[in-house]
């Protein structure tokens, strides 16, 4: 098997209920493991945990209980280490309307210490690569919704990292730009890296992911390649099967 | 500045100077306001002199006017009235305007000896042209005197005489101050800056963090390698850097306007002095930076641009209320004043343009706003490592039922205490030292006390958190050694020894004196069993208490002492009070019980009444500095901290 590059173990976020003054589990107790070469899946309803989960290895929330390593670093203790070696994207994330294509991209490889040569080199390699040198000198606010896309994309891996970790990439986007955003998971996974990917959208993970994780108000209820989630249900549609899932008594 | 801070300077710059509405609000608006604002000011009033010189202004002469008389009865614009009424009356016919303009000579215009000054008294009312009009021919009808005195006297003296102003006018403006000081443009000056800097600023500092929240660029950006506080300081670096562009802009627009003459209606040129500019612009540049700092963190802590931009003006309006405070000249740039942001600087401002320069003070404002805008940043830098900034709500609001949020409810709370005692407290005794000394004690301390045991949400009963329970007897033991064997050495080596750095002044302890007539047994309960109940029940007991069960002991104790300490008097009795309050503390938390601590405070205290009452009835000194009283505190204080040794903190003794 191929090198674990995220690992978590109980990894739990619970935020204080100002109601009652108890608390509020975002995630519970969620443990996993994501390899080289592999696209991981976390599949679960708005709510389930997944962005919570994720944040929680991108290091931009706190665990409130147990651990997760990324890239070998420890999130809690150092942060700094795990975002060198992760790309986040997110259907939400935004570009600077001022900046150029290039800039923005070369913009995010400077931020991550690259240097000018290489960083030079990099941005016009990943601009061939996904098909922007046409635009690459207009602002952003200028780029149509899927161009965006590719430009976010880019900016996620300019630093080439090991990690890349999606967040419902394709929530906004039109079916091309859909496309355009699954493929290029697909093409990173192939060059050996990690990718944990997040969705609510079954057809996605069907398609995509090595390994799906079914996540349910907090925690994992089911963990397994497709085959293995077909086996142990005794039925064959993802959406059946997260249905059966996510409806069985917790034990 | 490392990499990464110049990176994301460098990337923030390149992105304001493609905005337009920067480019506008933060260049062409600081260059073009004085100028313009100087010019339609000026031809406005110039038109309006030109109607009113048309006009022939009345005024009435008083006093020794024989120098004066001739030149006024000349002057076509100046209509000389009888006086019919009373010389008290004319003031206020100036007032009611029937009257443009009254001059009171006095007896010696004209005849004052070498070196002597005659003040004339001028009235006008500056807010009425016609008035204004008058008070510039008047005077410039005193000078042509002087001058001609002058000469006449040099000329007397066989040319050997002494030059000094013989005749000098003094002007008594009646339009009331803020209706003169708004005539003067100068003196503006800094609201004008204060408002551009805001305007520019805003612009700068909106698209930061708010705007970043609002378009999903700000998660992006904390996934960069480097600390939040990196990332602070870049955005601060970059905003300061437009409000400090503005503030240059605006002062170069400034001085340039008045060097041209635009700025005084006969074309006159002024030019400010080197020195005054190099301290304008030593002020004016900390002030940009604090104004950037305060957009900064006003851009952060709204979760939206249009949020960000409901801020602005209530903002506006906290750092200018106390700000217009420097158009009264009575109020002066001293002490708690120079500290308070922004205003500080309109203060010295004002005192530069009006060539008072009192160095220590302005250094002084330097620096607190550097403070104030050093641990803004830094507020800015915790508030993004905050999760709230990623979740979109705020996971731990300021006061939640949290232990942090307990504690920083507490901190405030105590701050809160602090202020309001010492102030209300100062306010009762000004009024009555008795009834305002038991009245602070008896009601305002407990209740303050009570008050931030609620709002901070403490977990706990309330007698328990008193510790009000019966100690062991050595703890009793141990507060009478304390009691007494502290009295010498914080009288005569803490508090000596803190003279020597802050030497207290005489009137610190000057109101006590008045106590000295009440019977001992009312001066006791005044200044010794009062305290020892209630600043224990408040320091030891509440704060010490709930302190207790949010961080170590150790720094429960010195926390809770550092707050008895500020609310004594003065800062002058810190460091023993201080040491007073540590001492209580740990017997409080060795003994577990609040009891000994009173014993102890009462003990002390009533020492000193005691002690004082025996130096004035017999007329003995006491060998309070004798070998023999050291070695007695000396043991004293061992015995104690030896039993307080012996006590411990984890049994129960009830």
């Amino acid at each position: 098997m191929s090198e674990v590059l995220i690992r978590t173990e109980g990894l739990t976020k619970t935020y204080p209920d100002h109601n009652d003054g108890g608390e509020i589990r975002a995630a519970h107790d969620v443990s996993f493991e994501c390899a080289a070469g592999e696209v991981f899946g976390l599949l679960g309803l708005n709510g389930a945990g997944k962005t919570t989960t994720l944040r929680m290895l991108s290091t931009a929330l706190t665990p409130s209980s147990g651990t997760a390593m990324v890239n070998g670093h420890d999130v809690r203790s150092a942060p700094r280490d795990v975002r060198a070696s992760i790309g986040f994207l997110s259907g939400t994330t935004g570009l600077y309307h001022r900046l150029t294509a290039r800039e923005m991209i070369s913009y995010f490889g400077e931020l991550h210490g690259m240097e000018a040569d290489h960083l030079k080199s990099r941005v016009d390699s990943i601009i061939d690569l996904f098909g922007i040198d046409k635009y690459s000198n207009t602002r952003c606010e200028k780029l149509s919704t899927g161009m965006k896309q590719k430009v976010n994309i880019a900016r996620t891996v300019v630093h080439d990292p090991p990690v890349l970790i999606l967040d419902e990439p394709t929530s906004g986007l039109d079916v091309l730009a859909a496309t355009t955003t699954l493929d290029f998971v697909k093409g990173y996974r192939d060059q050996g890296k990690c990718v944990l990917f997040s969705t609510h959208i079954m057809s996605e993970a069907e398609r995509l992911c090595d390994r799906i994780a079914i996540i349910h108000e907090g925690s994992i209820r089911a963990t397994g390649t497709l085959e293995d989630l077909r086996s142990s249900t005794g039925l064959h549609y993802l959406e059946d099967i997260f249905r059966q899932v996510v409806t069985e008594p917790v034990a | 500045m490392n990499r990464t801070v110049w990176t994301l300077v460098r990337k923030e710059l390149s992105e304001a100077l493609r905005d337009r509405k920067v480019l506008l609000m933060s260049i062409v608006v600081p260059v073009a306001i004085y100028p313009l604002m100087m010019g339609v000011t000026n031809s406005m009033e110039k038109k309006e002199t030109a109607k009113t010189q048309a006009e022939v202004a009345d005024v009435v002469l008083t006093g020794n006017v024989d120098l004066l008389l001739p030149r006024v009865e000349a002057d076509s614009t100046l209509a000389l009235g009888v006086v019919t009424v009373p010389p008290d009356s004319l003031r206020s016919m100036v007032e009611a305007g029937e009257l443009d303009a009254w001059l009171d000579a006095p007896d010696g215009l004209g005849r004052a000896a070498d070196g002597e000054v005659a003040t004339v008294s001028l009235y006008y009312d500056q807010t009425e042209s016609v008035s204004r009009d008058a008070r510039r021919r008047l005077e410039a009808i005193l000078r042509d005197v002087r001058d001609e005195q002058r000469e006449l006297r040099y000329e007397a003296a066989g040319g050997d005489g002494r030059l000094d102003a013989l005749v000098v006018s003094g002007d008594a403006d009646i339009a009331t101050e803020s209706e003169a000081t708004g005539a003067e443009a100068g003196r503006m000056l800094v609201y004008v800056l204060l408002m551009m800097l805001f305007m520019s600023g805003a612009n700068f500092s909106g698209e930061q963090v708010a705007g970043e929240k609002e378009r999903g660029t700000l998660e992006t950006l904390f996934l960069i390698p480097a600390p939040r506080h990196d990332i602070a300081r870049a955005k601060v670096i970059f905003v300061s850097f437009g409000t400090v562009l503005t503030a240059l802009l605006s002062l170069a627009s400034l001085v340039f306007t008045y060097q041209q003459g635009w700025a005084s209606q006969t074309g006159e040129a002024f030019s400010f002095d080197a020195l005054s500019l190099v301290f304008i612009t030593l002020l004016v540049i900390p002030l940009a930076v604090l104004v950037g700092s305060i957009l900064l963190a006003i851009s952060t802590v709204a979760r939206t641009l249009k949020e960000a931009q409901s801020y602005l003006l209530p903002a506006m309006l906290v750092v200018f209320v106390p700000a217009i405070m420097s158009l009264s000249q009575g109020i002066e740039l001293k002490g708690i004043i120079a500290l308070i942001p922004v205003a500080n600087v309109a203060f010295a401002m004002r005192d530069l343009l009006a060539g008072r320069v009192d160095v220590t003070a302005q250094i002084t404002v330097v620096l607190a706003t550097l403070v104030w805008a050093g641990l803004l940043v830094r507020y800015v830098g915790n508030l993004l490592s905050r999760e709230e900034m990623v979740l979109g709500f705020d996971p731990e609001p300021f006061l939640a039922r949290t232990p942090s949020g307990r504690m920083r409810a507490l901190q405030v709370g105590m701050v809160a205490t602090t202020v309001a005692y010492f102030y209300a407290g100062n306010l009762l005794q000004t009024w009555d030292l008795q009834k305002g000394l038991l009245l602070s004690l008896w009601a305002l301390l407990p209740v303050l006390g009570i008050a931030v045991y609620r709002v901070a949400h403490h977990r706990g009963a309330f007698l328990e958190t008193l510790s009000l329970r019966l100690p062991p007897a050595t703890a009793w033991l141990a507060a009478l050694c304390f009691g007494v064997g502290l009295l010498l050495p914080m009288m005569n080596g803490v508090a000596r020894l803190q003279s020597r750095v802050l030497p207290m002044p005489e009137d610190a302890m000057a109101g006590l004196d008045v106590l000295q007539d009440l019977a001992t047994w009312k001066l006791l309960f005044l200044v010794a069993l009062s305290p020892a109940i209630w600043e224990e029940f408040v320091f030891r007991g509440i704060f010490l208490g709930m302190l207790r069960k949010l961080v170590s002991v150790r720094n429960a104790i010195l926390i809770s002492s550092a707050f008895f300490a500020l609310i004594h008097l003065s800062v002058f009795r810190f460091v023993p009070t201080f040491l007073l309050g540590v001492v209580m503390a740990t017997l409080v938390w060795r003994s577990r019980s609040l009891l000994p601590a009173v014993l102890l405070h009462f003990v002390y205290n009533g020492s000193l009444v005691v002690g004082s009452r025996i130096v004035d009835g017999l007329g003995v000194t006491m060998p309070l500095d004798g070998a023999v009283a050291w070695t007695v505190s000396v043991a004293l204080l061992a015995v104690g901290a030896l039993l307080v040794r012996g006590l411990n903190p984890m049994a129960q003794h009830e």
